[in-house]
């Protein structure tokens, strides 16, 4: 099978992990175990945290993570891929692949703080994650309430838009929705959330 | 205290993913907790909060204990009497006894969501579950591995105990039925308190 793109995004939820394979579950369905390389390959696949927002995450930035070779690399991202553990996306026209995902947050709100009222945190354990607008704290928190990423982002704008709040470059559903998977190789990379099948979380 | 041992049997454990404090610049006031569970994130009341983050074990399991957590909030200077019932009815705390012949009502309206990811493998076989690369919040046994999944794929916790009796058919010594159903969700409660504890796994709202 063919790597879609230009970007790429790994789905799934990973629940065992060894020296030699992982098991990881897509939506409800877990996955037959994987080799010590499929899942480096897919982990290279969640993105990078310095990856600068809204550009796609492609197969070559998947080797250049995984340490593994263009063909190599190829093949298994073909794997991934038949086994929908791995889609393509174009970050600039994320709607038709966005209508078939939605996000589960794995990561604690640790809400904002009268010093910086703007800004919303994450973290788990003791471990700060990650500093979010309100706009894709928003997002990230409400997502749920919808079937589908790009759904929850057409919504999303227009309760921004009915409650006066400022959207900036978020300024309706498609622009949202850009945004928010413009940050995916950097919030599936730090833990902040997994991308699961719409409807299956 | 020997009443309150008596009075509070089973587990409470807090339902909701954690949003944190919400400050409004605009309305200066007591802080706030908001609670994300079902379709809805909820404002906490200051009294709320309190109660629903005291109901947070704090990394030990057996701080999931009703008695526990009747305790913490006696300390408080809440009446668990009171407030627990009250959070249960608005769907932000369960108060379960899995030996109890209500169990399988009560587990039938909560589920379980993962927080973090599966962290590695220790020598002894464990699998731990936090934030990769860093010490994990939780090890989880090969088996319990297995609960937890079943846990966090199912739709709320009394197929999750329904899915690991087949996953276990050949393994469970007993004919299926309510005995044996109150075993596996003995056991699911079990880790759903340990993973929720530790903070690396939330309950939500079934449905």
């Amino acid at each position: 099978m063919s790597v879609p793109g230009p970007g790429l995004l790994a789905l799934g939820w990973c629940y065992e992990l060894w020296p030699d394979g992982a098991s990881v579950a897509v939506g409800r369905r877990p996955i037959d175990p994987w080799d010590a390389v499929t899942h480096r390959v897919w982990a290279a696949t969640r993105g990078a945290p310095d990856h600068p927002a809204g550009q796609p995450w492609t197969p070559a930035d998947v080797a250049r993570v995984a340490g593994t070779t263009g063909p190599d690399t190829t093949a298994v991202l073909g794997d991934l891929v038949a086994q929908g553990a791995v889609v393509g996306i174009d970050p600039a026209e994320p709607r038709p692949v966005a209508r078939t995902l939605t996000l589960l947050p794995l990561a604690e709100g640790w809400g904002n703080s009268a010093a910086e009222p703007t800004v919303y945190r994450y973290g788990l354990g003791d471990v700060e994650l990650a500093r979010l607008p309100r706009v894709l704290h928003d997002a990230l928190s409400l997502v749920h309430r919808w079937p589908d990423l790009a759904a929850a982002c057409d919504g999303l704008a227009a309760m921004a838009r009915d409650a006066g709040v400022p959207m900036d470059e978020a300024r309706d559903g498609d622009a949202l929705l850009r945004l928010v998977v413009g940050w995916l190789p950097v919030w599936c990379s730090i833990g902040l959330v997994c991308v699961q099948p719409a409807g299956e979380v | 205290m020997a009443d309150v041992d008596q009075r509070w049997p089973g587990l409470v454990l807090p339902v909701g993913h954690r949003l944190g404090e919400l400050h409004d610049p605009s309305s200066p006031g007591p802080r706030q907790v908001v609670v994300r569970h079902g379709a809805t994130a909820e404002l906490l009341t200051p009294e709320d909060s309190r109660v629903w983050e005291r109901a947070h074990a704090g990394g030990e399991p057996s701080g999931a204990r009703a008695v526990a957590v009747a305790r913490r909030l006696l300390g408080l200077g809440v009446d668990p009497d009171e407030a627990v019932p009250r959070l249960v009815a608005r769907g932000l705390l369960v108060h379960v006894d899995p030996r109890d012949d209500d169990a399988p009502r009560v587990s039938a309206t909560v589920r379980a969501r993962p927080s973090g990811q599966a962290t590695g493998a220790a020598p002894d076989g464990t699998t731990g579950y936090g934030l990769p690369g860093l010490p994990p919040l939780t090890r989880l046994t090969g088996r319990h591995v297995d609960v937890w999944l079943a846990a966090v794929l199912a739709t709320d916790l009394r197929r999750a105990a329904a899915g690991v009796q087949a996953l276990w058919a050949e393994d469970l010594d007993g004919a299926p039925g309510p005995d044996l159903e109150r075993r596996v969700l003995v056991d699911l409660w079990d880790v759903v308190a340990q993973m929720v504890s530790a903070g690396a796994g939330h309950l939500d709202t079934a449905g």
